[in-house]
Formats: C-alpha cells, structure tokens, sequence
C-alpha cells in the first residue's frame, strides 16, 4: 500500500492503525529472512504506537501520516532502541534520545515499526558493508539493492513499509532508490534537521524519504522538514504544504540536460531511453535544453576528499569511552583506542578515516583538502550559472542497473564510482530526487532503472512538481518485484 | 600519488587505528590507486578562484540559557561506558 492508499482506509475507518501495523509486521516476519532489509523490529513499541494513532483516529483526527507504519535506517536515533549504524562498533549502543525527524514523525502519529541496514556508517554504495551481512534486492536477489540506504530500499519495494526514512551524503538515497524502483527523496542540505542521524559528512548529510510514489514523499516531507535549534545548518524557511505543488505540472519548465551523462559509460539500454524519456518531458510542456557543469566531472574525485575528511573528523568519537566496543584487557589509553577502532570498525570505514586523515595531515591538507573544497566551489557555481537558464536537470541515476553481490566489493574505487551523477548535487546541497524511468532485462529478470532531478537549492518542491508530472506519463511505480 | 609502507602506518597511528599486516598491505594499494584517482583535482586552474565569505546561514544564535537535561535521558546517555562514582573510567594516560 501506499502512504495514501493506507489515508483513505485509516481516516474512513476502514481499517485500523494496529491492524495495518501487523499486517506489515507479519509482512516481514515472511519476507525479511530473505531480504535481510531489517536489523531490528520493535513489535511492542509499533504496537504501542499504533494503539496511540487508533485513539487520535477514533476523536476525529485524520490527514498526514497518522497511523502510518514506517521503517527508519539504523544511522538514526531512535530512543530505547538498538542504533548500530551497521557497525560492530555499536552492537549493543541504545539510542538515549530520539533525532529530529524521528520525534517529528512520533508527534504526528506515524509508527516505527524497526530500523534498516545499511552500508555500515552509510560508507557505501551496495550495503555489503554493513558488519550484520548484506541486503538482498527484491528485483533479484543475487543483487544488491543499492547503498547506503540499501535496508530502506529493499523494505518499501518489498512492500515491507509503505516507507522509510534514508539517509543521503553523495547518493545514498537516490541510488538504492533506483536501483528498487522507489522514489527516493534527497532534500536540500538544512532542509531535514540533521540532529540524531550519525555524523558522516556533516557538509552534505541529509534525511530523507523512500516512497512509492511523490505524493508520499511529499507527505513524508511535510512531517521532517523544517527548521530546529538543535541544528544549526537547518533551514529557517520552508514551503507549508509541499504536497501542494505535485499538480502544478511542468509546462513552460526549462529542463537542462548534460550530454557527457548519457555518453558510452552509461548502459546502453538506459541510453536507448533516453529520448523517449525527453519526449515524454516534451509532450507535458517542457523546453529540452543542452547544459554544460565542467566541473562536475570531478565531483567523485572532489567527494572522496571531502567525505573521507569529515568522517576522520566525526568517527573520531568512537574509541570506546563512554559507549560503544571497549576491549578492557589493553594496557594504556593508546592502545584503547587503537584496538577498539582497529577491531570495531569494518574495512571501508577504516579505509576513508585513513584516506581523510590523510587528506587533512600536514603536508598535504593544501593539496588535497583545500584544493578539494575550491573545486567544489567551482561545481556549486557551474550549478548557480546553469539554473540561470533552466529550471531543472535530468541525468541518470545510476550508469547501469543493479550490479551483483560481491561484484565491486573487492574494487573500492569501482564503488566510488557509482556516484557519478550523484556527487555534484550532494556537494552543491541541491535537492534531487531519484524516480523510476523503465525496466531493463538481465539473465532473464526485470531489473529497474532511474532518473535523477534536481532543482536549484532551496526548491525541493521543484522536485516533487516535476517528478508527479513525470509519473502521469508511465505506470513504472506500479510494478512491484514478484516475491 | 604512492604510498610507502611507513606512510601507512603513520596515518593508522594518526588516526588511532590498530591494524594487521594483511590490512597494511591492503590499504597502501587501495589508498594509493584511489589518491591516483582524485589527483586529477591538482591540474585544475584555480588562479581566479577566490575564497567566498559569504554563506547562506550566518551566526545562528540562541538564548545562553541553561537548560537541564531530562535526568533519565542523561542517565541513558551516560551508563553505556565504564563508570565510577558518578564518573566515566579511562585508561591510564600516562
């Protein structure tokens, strides 16, 4: 069901919170052993919270995501529940306070059925870095569903939850959204409070909503969106009702497109359909127009300074004082702290503390780290000039579609390649959405694939009002994998 | 750019990393092939680059008002490490 389709049947008393709740949690109970999307189920507190939804239900209260079941990706807090970040680091760490967008979205009703896997520390592009073992893609499950918000995805597609909460630093949303078939929302940066997920890359981290369709990110984005003193980066203005937006349609709209995206290393099949797709844009009243972002091309590269850099930065925090894996048979704080860290972090979360430690030692914080940040400078600007022309881009998501299990795992840099598209909007903090574009054929399986939009920052209802235009044209959100 | 063997374990140490020989040999490659990759940032021009002061959020203050904390939400936060009277335990520094 979508969140919508849930509405109806909730708010004409057709069907009640608790019993739409166990219907997801049974859901689970049958498909989750094979997915593994899920690292932990809160039965008790779903329950609790769904009994809490009937009784608003009952008094008369109706709309938004009251009494709605949803899965959260295990990088949030979520008070009194098990937070692990998918790393042995936390294993047995309890979330003490809710953050943000969760309390907002207990305040309005919604009911967290359990938390996500993930690409541990959301370090990745597949969720087989997570230290709990990886998710399967509900589209084939010899594949990945994508990462780092890889649990997340593979739930909503699953029918798991009409949604889940992920969490996007350089495509982290986006890209395990495309390859499930999903919408997948990264709003812009300040947009969602940031306090209560686990710092990454504290210039670019940002929570967002894994839907069905735009309609329901747009009523997702209602509840997390706004401004909170507990974050400092958070946006003071927001649009009231972003779900107002998803008629308005996009004629007279100046739609940018980069022609080295669609170039020889993207798949040929998503090649193919590309000018249907530009047609299709075409025939609801949109103008196509060619853009140049040069400095795009070196967003990976510009990323995986500056991601690595605040990482070392922000994991600095873990060396088992105070929470988190403490070997107490070490001698001396030195070694504390290195074997706790040694032993409690997986391989990619070591592998970018080191690459930023680096990027940020002397000697080589000029080259590297500083160089770094001009140039994302100059691919924030590319994106200022060209949203002058036009009013919104399209580009792939992804270059191919999803790869298989154990495929990349052994080629870090294949991995960060994945965000290609991806890293220019984190960098720039635009809003960007992912939406499903059509299928493809792999070893005889339907295998989807995506577009990206994105709007100038700020405009996240730019997104959502382009994304249902596009929706109207295909029915890609209705195809569900066979399970 | 290539990474020697003691630039490795110098960066582990830096960042507090305990790490096996395997994991020494493994991450002087990877992090040599990936350095390789983002040295592609050292060609471009950036003699008319100039640092902005500007930012779209600027000085977000809030009243110095003292707050307290929710007891059981501080008692949750805190008794996950190694405690003593009323104290986090840390090994010995010196």
């Amino acid at each position: 069901m979508t969140i919508q389709e849930a509405r109806v049947e909730l708010d004409k008393g057709r069907m009640s919170s608790e019993e739409l709740t166990r219907a997801y949690l049974d859901r689970i109970q049958s498909l989750d052993a094979t997915l593994h999307a899920c690292l932990l189920v809160d039965e008790k507190g779903a329950i609790e919270a769904a009994k809490a939804a009937d009784k608003r239900l009952q008094a008369g209260e109706t709309g938004g995501l009251l009494g709605i079941p949803y899965l959260a990706k295990d990088n949030m807090m979520t008070k009194g529940l098990r937070t692990t970040a998918a790393s042995k680091i936390l294993e047995n760490y309890i979330a003490p306070y809710d953050a943000t967008a969760i309390k907002r979205l207990r305040r309005a009703g919604a009911v967290l059925l359990g938390k996500t896997n993930l690409d541990e520390f959301a370090h990745g592009a597949s969720t087989e870095n997570s230290a709990y073992g990886p998710t399967k893609n509900p589209w084939d499950t010899s594949r990945v569903p994508g990462g780092s918000s890889g649990g997340s995805a593979a739930a909503v597609a699953a029918g798991l939850a009409p949604f889940a909460l992920g969490s996007d630093t350089g495509g982290s949303i986006r890209q395990p959204a495309g390859f499930c078939n999903l919408i997948g929302l990264k709003p812009s940066y300040g947009r969602v409070s940031r306090f209560g997920l686990l710092s990454m890359t504290s210039s670019t981290d940002i929570i967002g909503p894994l839907t069905k369709n735009s309609a329901d990110a747009a009523m997702v984005l209602n509840v997390i969106a706004g401004q909170d003193r507990f974050d400092a980066s958070s946006l003071p203005e927001r649009e009231e009702d972003y779900s107002a937006h998803l008629d308005k349609g996009i004629k007279g709209m100046k739609i940018g497109v980069v022609s080295s995206h669609w170039d020889k290393h993207l798949d040929p099949d998503i090649r193919e359909a590309k000018e249907q797709a530009l047609s299709s844009f075409r025939r609801l009243g949109a103008e196509i127009m060619e853009i140049e972002l040069p400095y795009s091309a070196y967003g990976v590269a510009v990323y995986y300074v500056i991601t690595p850099s605040e990482i070392s930065s922000n994991l600095a925090r873990f060396d088992g004082v105070g929470w988190g894996l403490s070997n107490q048979e070490t001698e001396g704080l030195l070694e504390f702290y290195k074997a706790n860290r040694g032993h409690g972090f997986g391989a990619e979360v070591k592998r970018r503390i080191m690459l930023g430690t680096f990027a940020l030692s002397s000697g080589y914080a000029d080259a590297y780290y500083k160089r770094a940040q001009a140039v994302r400078d100059l691919i924030k600007e590319d994106y200022e000039r060209v949203f002058k022309e036009v009013d919104l881009i399209i580009s792939p998501t992804s270059p191919h579609p999803a790869f298989k299990l154990g495929e990349k795992i052994d080629d870090p840099l294949a991995m960060y390649l994945e965000d290609i598209y991806l890293s220019g909007p984190a960098l720039a903090g635009l809003p960007a959405m992912s939406v499903p574009a059509g299928f493809l054929e792999r070893e005889g399986k339907e295998l989807p694939f995506a577009w990206q939009l994105i709007a100038p920052y700020g405009k996240d209802e730019v997104v959502l009002q382009a994304a249902a235009a596009w929706e109207k044209t295909n029915d890609y959100i209705n195809t569900h994998p066979q399970l | 750019m290539k990474f020697k063997d003691k630039d490795i374990v110098h960066i582990a140490e830096l960042a507090r990393l305990d790490l096996s020989s395997q994991e020494l040999k493994a991450y002087r490659s990877q992090l040599s092939d990936i350095t390789s990759y983002i040295d592609q940032i050292a060609k471009i021009d950036l003699s008319n680059y100039q640092e902005k002061a500007e930012s779209k959020l600027h000085n977000v203050w809030r009243e110095d008002k003292v707050e307290d904390w929710l007891q059981e939400e501080k008692l949750a936060a805190l008794e996950q490490g190694e405690r003593k009277q009323g104290l986090i335990k840390v090994k010995r520094v010196l």
